[in-house]
């Protein structure tokens, strides 16, 4: 099986004793360069009334930075540029699969995951950092001491929710999108092609809120 | 945006992410417990009760996150 379309399959390289997916890896530039072109161009020749992508940008930005508000107070505006540059990332690289010859970068696992460790990473450090170690450790503790397993259970499943999520609810798309066109082509793919649009928004938009919701957590002083 | 387009949405948020957490902390659970069992060779224990535990944690942040917001 080496030609034609294929999904969840990648070619791959080896360097350096790593493996590679070549596919993903070139995808992920090009979203990350559409983002790139997407926010210059947004932000050029910025007009009082918006027009354009200027619109679309402000929309998206507007509503993040309320929801930051609203979750983590005047703390997390630091944490804005991460999270609206994870938004758009996700936002770009969930619709891009949906263009024929190219691929999601968030339908391979390596993708979801690495971003969900990022958030997870960055989680605990602030956590660390806001409430104090002792208070770090102390909360894994609450509300009794045998919960400590269950609290670490816990913090285990976060980066696991967070990729297998998206990573399935793309991959899955992408790959009903191909199984559709080959048994009932052109008026159902269609259909679905504008569910998956719907989808990636909505996948990007839920992996966007649950990081907010676990730094939001991470951000208060006391717990 | 409104208060009310605030709430649908974060419900929707939630509603789409409550059955994921039953299956990551039992994921995480099995994921825990095998390491267990690798570490300390007590095979299929770390397993089972892993699988127990994750069940319960997949409940308990349920519960955490539907009585307390958080």
């Amino acid at each position: 099986m080496e030609h034609g379309h294929e999904i969840g399959s990648h070619s791959l390289a080896h360097f350096a004793g790593l493996t590679f997916n070549m596919d993903t890896l070139i995808m992920t530039w090009i979203t990350m360069a559409i983002v790139i072109v997407l926010a210059i161009a947004a932000t050029r020749r910025m007009e009082l009334r918006p027009r354009g992508w200027q619109n679309f940008l402000e929309i998206a930005v507007m509503y993040l930075l309320e929801q930051m508000e609203t979750n983590m107070g005047s703390k997390g505006q630091k944490l804005a540029p991460l999270i609206i540059t994870l938004f758009l990332f996700l936002v770009v690289g969930n619709e891009l699969g949906l263009i024929p010859g190219f691929t999601s970068p968030t339908n391979d696992i390596n993708t979801t995951l690495g971003l969900a460790l990022m958030i997870i990473v960055i989680v605990h450090v602030l956590a660390i950092k806001n409430k104090g170690f002792t208070k770090y450790i102390k909360h894994y503790f609450e509300p009794y001491i045998p919960f400590v397993v269950i609290n670490i259970i816990e913090e285990v499943a976060k980066p696991i929710t967070l990729s297998f999520r998206l990573f399935g609810n793309i991959l899955a798309g992408e790959i009903l999108l191909l199984v559709l066109g080959m048994l009932v082509p052109y008026f159902v793919p269609t259909l679905w092609l504008a569910f998956s649009v719907f989808v990636g928004i909505v996948q990007a938009f839920i992996f966007t809120m649950l990081s907010i919701s676990y730094l939001s957590n991470s951000m208060q002083d006391g717990h | 945006m409104g208060k009310d387009k605030n709430t649908l949405l974060s419900a929707f948020n939630t509603a789409a992410s409550i059955g994921f957490y039953l299956v990551s902390s039992v994921a995480a659970g099995i994921l825990l417990g095998r390491f267990v069992d690798g570490y300390f060779s007590i095979a299929p224990w770390g397993t089972v009760w892993g699988i127990v535990l994750g069940m319960i944690a997949g409940m308990w942040s349920i519960y955490k996150k539907v009585a307390g917001g958080k």
